[in-house]
């Protein structure tokens, strides 16, 4: 009969928590952006079954696929930025570290301001275009998830700053950066239905 | 030399005395980071709240049959005919979502946060503060949807026959239904974080050389029900906030079969994983009743852990279900993947029976333990009998899936949350709960799901207008109020038990490993 091992030690266990919530957390998000989009798409779908000729995505509404790059683009520098100031923690150095949360932090204020830019574009055809509602969900989706990653990017920084995370204990810095990568998902599977069905 | 103390110095010692304790008393716990306390205060206001849902499902039930007929006369009820008054409608979508959204799953989670830390050797949740925030959020959450159905003209609803009722277009919208959106947004959101704290704690706070295969049956199902939410119940918040920009800007959109879809599924569950997740920690209780009973792990060691993370993964095949509002509601298990969930269901029920075998401790909650296999059992039997019978999906079908989403999603819940909430007591109250409580509610709680189910059934099975519909109708009424009676007669004991204080029964403290046999 197998018997239970004997007990170890619990170290290390302690500052895990937060990494793991982030985690969980950066699931959360990503079937967030997954649940809006599938939405979307089901209820598309649904109409389409009683309307045949209706497109996927109105073909009149305006779409500036340039700003919808640009948000992937800059989702994708921040998401590097944080990569790159996790490498630098584990190699003990705080500074660059500290410069990669920061640089996360401007390019998701960027990020949010393309957002903000793309939403005001939409809202014009709010009336015409009942679809647009729709859209316009999936793009506060992907607005909340950009706000997510930047408390997380705030919060690493804070952690840097007050070496709260360090080489030997990352974990908290490493939960951030999960968040700030779950919010380019969301990005792309937003980007991607718009993008594919335009 | 005497000092005379007037008699309104006294009273005004006495006063402030009083008012420093009140004070401290409500500063105790809105400032409580402590997982039981809060866990008890969770736990009592889902109770509350179910013991309210399941009386008004009841008499939802005895209106069912007059509803098959389109004999509901002027659509107004329970408050008369005047606006005032609530549509059978409306009664019918409270008490669905109010009972499987605002009670079960939160019920479950309130449970989870009491016990699971004991249980894995942690002297508490991961996340303290997070808890309680998810907690004092339940509870406003759970007030604002209350208040949603109290609103006059109440949020939209959905008739036992699938349409739904009240939707609006174009501004402005409905105050009901910001309200209803706003507080499933709440509770939707505080059972995710929740979720997210039960997680994080089993896998990080358990006790050094606890392997996450050797945990209790209960901890290990609030486990895979917490990982599976946190998948889930984003994407019902993203429906949400779908359902929350569509009604509130309107447009001609609302009134298009997209609307329907859309409420359809935020009124029914046939087609939502969160039908089935309120089933998985039912198991678990299960479970944990065998272990603590029998005084041995189950049959086939890890095989039952694995068995309820299978019937958890394939919850998730719910979202398969149909694209229109009438496909919606035809069955629970209206995917053949759905229905896989009934094999590591059915074979969950034979390792419990088996190892049941060779001596047990006798008591009250294995009442509820053994109770569940029997609904489980009348679950199938009425699958059977509706497949040979063919119903007509239009009113029959209605009837029956009502019936089978009531049993799956609240009877079995509501059996083997009683059970294990008696079991638990020692745990989460520090003592047992009175043994005639205990009796009585699970009692109580078997009896209204056997009949609940037995009158839904034979009212779908029924081809003429009989006679028997006035009897099936009381019968379906009875069972719910007797549902209703176990969650109250439980918070009751709940209440009393809190009262007191004593040792926790060790037995719940062990781990579910090997070393049990």
């Amino acid at each position: 009969m197998a018997t239970t091992p004997a007990p170890a030690t619990v170290t290390g266990r302690a500052t895990t928590p937060t990494l793991v919530a982030c985690l969980a957390g950066s699931a959360a998000l990503v079937m967030a952006g997954a649940g809006a989009g599938g939405a979307y798409a089901y209820t598309r779908y649904a109409l389409r079954r009683s309307n045949p000729g209706e497109p996927f995505f109105p073909s009149t509404m305006p779409f500036n696929n340039y700003a919808a790059f640009m948000v992937f683009a800059t989702f994708g520098l921040a998401s590097l930025a944080v990569g790159w100031a996790i490498t630098s923690l584990r190699v003990g150095n705080r500074r660059w570290a500290g410069g990669g949360f920061g640089f996360a932090i401007l390019a998701n204020l960027a990020a949010a301001n393309i957002i903000w830019f793309i939403g005001n574009q939409w809202e014009g055809a709010a009336n015409a275009l009942p679809w647009w509602l729709h859209s316009y969900a999936l793009l506060s989706v992907a607005g909340a998830a950009c706000a997510v990653a930047l408390v997380a990017s705030v919060l690493g920084l804070a952690r840097v700053i007050t070496a709260q995370s360090t080489a030997e204990e990352p974990h908290g810095a490493i939960g951030a950066t999960w968040l700030q990568h779950s919010a380019l998902v969301v990005w792309i599977i937003v980007y991607s239905l718009i993008f594919l069905y335009k | 030399m005497s000092i005379t103390v007037s008699p309104a110095t006294t009273a005004a010692v006495e006063q402030t005395a009083f008012g420093d304790d009140a004070i401290d008393v409500v500063e105790s716990w809105v400032a409580s980071t402590d997982h039981r306390r809060l866990g008890r205060l969770h736990l009592g206001a889902t109770l509350l709240l179910g013991t309210v849902g399941a009386v008004l499902f009841a008499f939802a039930a005895q209106r069912v049959d007059a509803a098959v007929r389109g004999d509901l006369g002027t659509g107004r009820w329970l408050g008369g005919s005047t606006d005032a008054g609530f549509s059978f409608a409306r009664v019918l979508s409270f008490a669905q979502q109010g009972l499987i959204v605002v009670v079960m799953a939160p019920m479950f989670l309130a449970l989870a946060s009491i016990v699971v830390p004991g249980q894995i050797g942690a002297s508490r949740l991961a996340f303290p503060r997070l808890h309680a925030f998810v907690v004092w959020s339940y509870i406003v959450g759970a007030a604002l949807f209350v208040t949603s159905y109290l609103v006059v003209d109440g949020p939209p609803s959905v008739d036992l026959l699938g349409s739904v009722s009240g939707l609006t277009s174009g501004k402005p919208v409905n105050k009901a239904t910001d309200l209803l959106v706003a507080s499933l947004a709440v509770v939707a959101f505080s059972t995710v974080l929740g979720a997210i704290n039960i997680f994080t704690t089993v896998l990080t706070h358990r006790r050094a050389g606890l392997s996450l295969e050797q945990v209790r049956p209960f901890t290990w199902a609030a486990f895979v029900t917490a990982a599976v939410s946190i998948l889930t119940i984003p994407v019902h918040l993203s429906g949400l906030l779908l359902l929350y920009i569509d009604q509130h800007f309107g447009g001609t959109f609302a009134l298009t079969d997209g609307s329907e879809v859309l409420w359809s599924h935020m009124l029914r569950f046939t087609t939502r994983p969160e039908m089935y997740l309120v089933l998985i920690p039912a198991l678990g209780l299960v479970g944990e009743i065998v272990v603590t009973r029998t005084g041995r792990s189950l049959l086939g060691g890890h095989v039952a852990s694995y068995l309820v993370a299978a019937a958890a993964a394939l919850s998730l095949f719910a979202w398969l279900g149909g694209t229109t509002s009438g496909d919606s509601f035809i069955q629970p298990t209206n995917r053949w993947f759905t229905s896989l969930i009934v094999i590591p269901v059915g074979m969950l029920v034979l390792v419990w029976l088996g190892s049941l075998a060779g001596g047990l401790r006798p008591d009250t909650s294995l009442l509820g333990a053994l109770g569940v296999p029997l609904l489980l059992v009348l679950a199938a039997v009425n699958v059977l009998i509706a497949a040979a019978r063919s119903l007509d999906a239009a009113t029959q079908g209605a009837v029956w899936t009502i019936g089978q989403v009531v049993l799956l999603a609240v009877a079995i819940p509501v059996v083997a949350g009683v059970a294990g909430i008696s079991e638990l007591s020692p745990l989460a109250l520090g003592r047992s709960l009175a043994r005639p409580i205990a009796g009585l509610a699970t009692l109580t709680a078997l009896g209204g799901g056997v009949l609940t189910v037995v009158g839904f059934a034979a009212l779908a099975n029924r081809n003429d207008q009989s006679s028997s519909a006035p009897a099936l109708s009381a019968l379906m009424m009875l069972g719910g109020l007797l549902l209703a009676g176990a969650l109250g007669i439980t918070l009751l004991g709940l209440l009393s038990a809190s009262r007191t204080t004593g040792s926790t029964n060790a037995a719940h403290l062990l781990p579910f490993s090997e070393e049990t046999n």
